[in-house]
C-alpha cells in the first residue's frame, strides 16, 4: 500500500511540476516570438537603446519567467544585418557585441531572439533541472 | 448478521485499482493534450514569422522567393525541424497578377505538413477561415489584393507519449496565417532610376564620365541618408560582355555616397555639415549577377572603375509608379480615361503603364498631368483659354527677335516654326508658356511665374528645345511638360542652364515630365543648376560634356541613362522628391 501511495505522490507531483514547466516553456516561447516580431519593425539605430527596447518586450511578454532573478534566465537579441547582438545572462547584461544568437543558415536581414530559463521537474523523491529554450527568427522589415 | 460480517477489503482494492487507472489515464491524457496545445501555440507563431518573411520576398522578388522564404522561416523557427525541402517552390515562378490562378503547394517535413499559398485570392479558404471550420469571414478593405498576400498553413501531428494506453494514439492541430504587404513609413529618397525592363547598358558610363549619387540630408532626423541608384532591367537582352550597368573607358565612374562609416574605405568628406563617405550609398540592379559586378547585372571594360559600392540585388521592380502616384493619380492605370485627344503623348497607355498599381490617394490627389494635357490640348486647339495670347509672325511678333525684348507679362502660346533667340537677344516671359514647335536659344530665355504666383508651367506640344553652347536658359519655379515627339538638345559650353522646379502647387518638386521617346541630350554648362525631379520614363537621357557643376537637388528617372565625354552628373534628390518603396507586413488572418 505504501508503495502504491508513493507512486501516486510521485505521479501527482510530477504532473503538477510538468504542467508548470509547460506553462513556462509556453511563456518564454511567446516572449521570443513577440519580441522578434516587434524588433522586425522597430526603427532607429541598432544600439543599446534598441536592444533594451526589444529585451523589455520579451521580458514583459514572459510574465515573470525572464525576470533577472529567475533561475537560468537568458535573453539574447541579435540584429543580423548590423552583425550585433546583446545578451542578458542571469540578470547580467553584456555590452552589444558582434555575433548572432544562434546559427540559422539564412542570409537576409533579420532579427533573432533566444530566451532561456531553467525549471525543475520534481517527482517528490527526486528532481531534475531542465533548461527551457525558445528561439525565434523574423525578417527585419525596416529600410537598411 | 452474517451480511454485516462480510469483509469490504476486495471492494476497496478494486476501487483503488479503478481510481489509479483513471488517475493515471487522466494524467497521461492531460500531459499529451498539453503538449498538443503547446504545439499549436508554437506553430501559430511559426506561421506568422513564415508568412511575413514570405510575403516580403514575394512582392520584392517573386512568388518562388516568397515560397522559399516562408519554408525557410518555418524550418528555423520550428524546434524539431532542421530544414524543409523548397523544391516545390519552383511552381510559384513567374510574376504575380491578380488574374493568376492561386498556387498552393504543400510539403511534408518531419511530423509537419506545410502549405504555402500565393497569391491568396479573396475566396481562398485561408481568407475565409473555412480552413479551421469557422464561420466564413468577410473581406475588409484592408485585406488588400491577392498578389500582396501570402498564406502559410501548418498541420502538425504528435504521437501520444502516455495516452496510447487508453487508445489516444496521436493528436493533430492545424494553424494558418495570411500576411499582407503594406507601405511603410520609412521611404528612402531615390537619386536615379532607370526603367528599361530588359535592356543592356541601361546605365552606361564611358569616356571618363561620372555618375555620382550624393547622400541626402534628412533634416527631421539630423542625419544623412545613403544615395540610391536603381536599375529595373532584368538583363534579359544582355549578351556578350555588356551588363545592365556598363562602365567603360579610363576614368569612368559610377558611385553612390552615403553617411560615413560603411567601412568600404572610400574618401571621406563633409556634406552639408555631415560626415559623408564615397561608396556608402547603394547601387541596386534587378538582373542576376549581384552582389558584385558580374554579368548580366554589371560589366566593366577599357579601364573603367568598378561601381562603388558594388551593385547589390534589387529584389523588386520599382517602375515609374512613384511619379505617377504623385502627379498623375488614377484609381486604374490599366484602363485610364481617354484624354479626349489623339495628338498628345498618350501618356496613360505607354509602356509599362499596366504595371502601375492603383493610386492609393485618389481622394486627396488628382491626375494633374492628365488635367494639364486636357487643358492645353493640341496645337489645333489654339489658345488654352483667353488669358493666353499668340506669339507668331503673322500677328506681328518676330520669330527671330533681336536685342533685349521688354518682359512679356502674360501667358503666351508661341506658334513659330522655330523661335530663334540669337546671340545678344534676351527674352523674358513672366507667365505660362505653350510652345507649339521648336525653340533655339543662343541668347537668353528666362521664364518666370506669372506676377503674383509662386509657380509656373511650360508646355511643349511638340518640337525641340535646343540651346547653343553660349545660350542661357532659365526656367524658374517651373514644371516643363514635353509631349511625345518633343526633345531637348542642350549643348554645353560657356552658357548656363538654370532649371528649378516649383516648390508649391500641383507640380511641387517636378522639373520635367516628358512623354517623349526621343533621346534627351543634356550637357555640362559653365553654369548649371538643376533642381527637382526630371522624369523621362520613355526616353534615353544622354549627358555629356564638361562644365562647372553647381547642380544640386536633382532626381533623375529615365528609360536609360548615358553619361560620357568627361561629364560629371551629380544627383541628389530634393527633400520633397520621390521616395523608394518601403515594404512592411501585417497579419490579416
Amino acid at each position: 500500500m505504501a508503495f502504491i501511495f508513493s507512486l501516486l505522490v510521485m505521479l501527482l507531483v510530477g504532473v503538477v511540476t510538468s504542467a508548470i514547466a509547460f506553462g513556462q516553456k509556453n511563456s518564454i516561447e511567446n516572449a521570443a516570438r513577440e519580441a522578434s516580431r516587434y524588433a522586425a519593425t522597430l526603427p532607429g539605430a541598432i544600439d543599446a537603446t534598441w536592444f533594451a527596447t526589444v529585451r523589455n518586450v520579451a521580458r514583459e511578454a514572459a510574465q515573470g519567467n525572464l525576470d533577472p532573478g529567475v533561475d537560468g534566465q537568458y535573453i539574447c537579441v541579435a540584429h543580423i544585418n548590423s552583425g550585433l547582438r546583446q545578451v542578458e545572462d542571469g540578470g547580467v547584461l553584456s555590452p552589444p557585441e558582434s555575433g548572432m544568437c544562434y546559427p540559422d543558415g539564412l542570409t537576409e536581414s533579420r532579427v533573432q531572439i533566444e530566451t532561456r530559463r531553467v525549471t525543475e521537474i520534481n517527482a517528490a523523491f527526486f528532481s531534475v533541472d531542465v533548461t527551457l529554450r525558445a528561439p525565434a527568427t523574423a525578417r527585419y522589415e525596416r529600410a537598411e | 448478521m452474517r451480511e454485516q460480517g462480510r469483509s469490504d477489503r476486495g471492494a476497496s482494492i478494486f476501487m483503488l485499482a479503478i481510481s489509479l487507472f483513471l488517475l493515471i489515464g487522466a494524467s497521461a491524457v492531460a500531459v499529451d493534450i498539453a503538449a498538443i496545445w503547446l504545439d499549436r501555440s508554437t506553430d501559430q507563431k511559426v506561421t506568422d514569422a513564415a508568412a511575413t518573411a514570405g510575403v516580403l520576398a514575394a512582392v520584392q522578388t517573386g512568388g518562388q522567393a516568397g515560397c522559399e522564404a516562408a519554408l525557410n522561416y518555418v524550418a528555423v523557427n520550428t524546434p524539431d525541424l532542421t530544414s524543409v525541402d523548397t523544391s516545390v517552390c519552383s511552381d510559384f515562378a513567374g510574376a504575380c497578377t491578380t488574374s493568376e490562378t492561386v498556387v498552393a503547394r504543400g510539403v511534408t517535413a518531419g511530423r509537419y505538413e506545410i502549405t504555402v499559398v500565393h497569391p491568396v485570392d479573396d475566396l481562398n479558404d485561408l481568407m475565409t477561415s473555412r480552413i479551421v471550420s469557422r464561420t466564413p469571414q468577410d473581406l475588409v478593405e484592408d485585406d488588400g489584393v491577392p498578389c500582396e498576400r501570402l498564406g502559410v498553413k501548418m498541420q502538425s501531428t504528435r504521437n501520444s507519449l502516455f495516452a496510447q494506453v487508453i487508445g489516444f494514439n496521436s493528436g493533430t492541430t492545424t494553424v494558418h496565417t495570411v500576411a499582407k504587404r503594406i507601405e511603410g513609413d520609412e521611404r528612402p529618397p531615390l537619386n536615379l532610376i532607370v526603367l528599361d525592363r530588359t535592356g543592356c547598358n541601361v546605365i552606361s558610363v564611358n569616356g571618363g564620365g561620372q555618375i555620382i549619387a550624393e547622400p541626402v540630408v534628412d533634416d527631421v532626423n539630423s542625419r544623412l541618408v545613403p544615395g540610391l541608384i536603381i536599375a529595373d532591367s532584368d538583363g534579359s537582352e544582355c549578351s556578350g560582355s555588356n551588363g545592365v550597368i556598363n562602365v567603360s573607358g579610363a576614368g569612368s565612374v559610377i558611385r553612390a555616397d552615403g553617411p560615413a562609416g560603411c567601412g568600404l574605405g572610400g574618401g571621406a568628406y563633409t556634406y552639408d555639415g555631415y560626415p559623408a563617405e564615397e561608396g556608402c550609398g547603394r547601387i541596386q540592379v534587378l538582373a542576376p549577377g549581384t552582389p558584385g559586378c558580374n554579368l548580366p547585372a554589371c560589366s566593366v571594360s577599357g579601364g573603367g572603375n568598378e561601381p562603388f559600392p558594388q551593385p547589390s540585388p534589387l529584389g523588386r521592380l520599382y517602375t515609374r509608379q512613384s511619379a505617377d502616384w504623385k502627379y498623375n493619380c488614377y484609381s486604374d492605370y490599366t484602363n485610364p480615361p481617354d484624354p479626349g485627344t489623339t495628338w498628345a503623348a498618350d501618356p496613360l497607355t505607354t509602356t509599362n503603364q499596366q504595371d502601375i498599381k492603383p493610386c492609393e490617394n485618389t481622394a486627396t490627389d488628382a491626375p494633374h498631368i492628365y488635367n494639364l494635357i486636357d487643358f492645353v490640348g493640341p496645337a489645333s486647339d489654339g489658345k488654352p483659354d483667353s488669358t493666353f495670347r499668340y506669339w507668331r509672325a503673322d500677328l506681328g511678333h518676330s520669330c527671330n527677335p533681336s536685342g533685349v525684348i521688354p518682359p512679356i507679362n502674360q501667358n503666351v502660346v508661341i506658334d513659330c516654326t522655330t523661335l530663334q533667340i540669337t546671340t545678344g537677344t534676351s527674352v523674358t516671359i513672366n507667365g505660362k508658356v505653350v510652345f507649339n514647335r521648336n525653340v533655339t536659344v543662343n541668347g537668353s530665355l528666362t521664364i518666370n511665374p506669372p506676377a503674383g504666383e509662386t509657380w509656373n508651367w511650360v508646355f511643349f506640344r511638340g518640337g525641340r528645345m535646343s540651346k547653343g553652347g553660349s545660350g542661357q536658359i532659365a526656367f524658374n519655379d517651373a514644371m516643363v511638360y514635353m509631349a511625345k515627339g518633343s526633345d531637348v538638345k542642350l549643348t554645353g559650353g560657356s552658357g548656363s542652364l538654370i532649371w528649378t522646379a516649383p516648390t508649391s502647387g500641383d507640380f511641387a518638386d517636378l522639373a520635367l515630365w516628358s512623354d517623349s521617346t526621343a533621346t534627351q541630350d543634356w550637357s555640362g554648362q559653365a553654369g548649371l543648376d538643376l533642381r527637382g525631379i526630371f522624369f523621362m520614363p520613355l526616353a534615353t537621357a544622354s549627358y555629356s560634356g564638361t562644365g562647372g557643376q553647381i547642380q544640386t537637388d536633382a532626381q533623375w528617372l529615365a528609360w536609360r541613362l548615358e553619361v560620357g565625354g568627361g561629364a560629371v552628373l551629380k544627383i541628389a534628390p530634393s527633400e520633397g522628391g520621390l521616395k523608394a518603396r518601403d515594404d512592411r507586413t501585417i497579419l490579416i488572418r
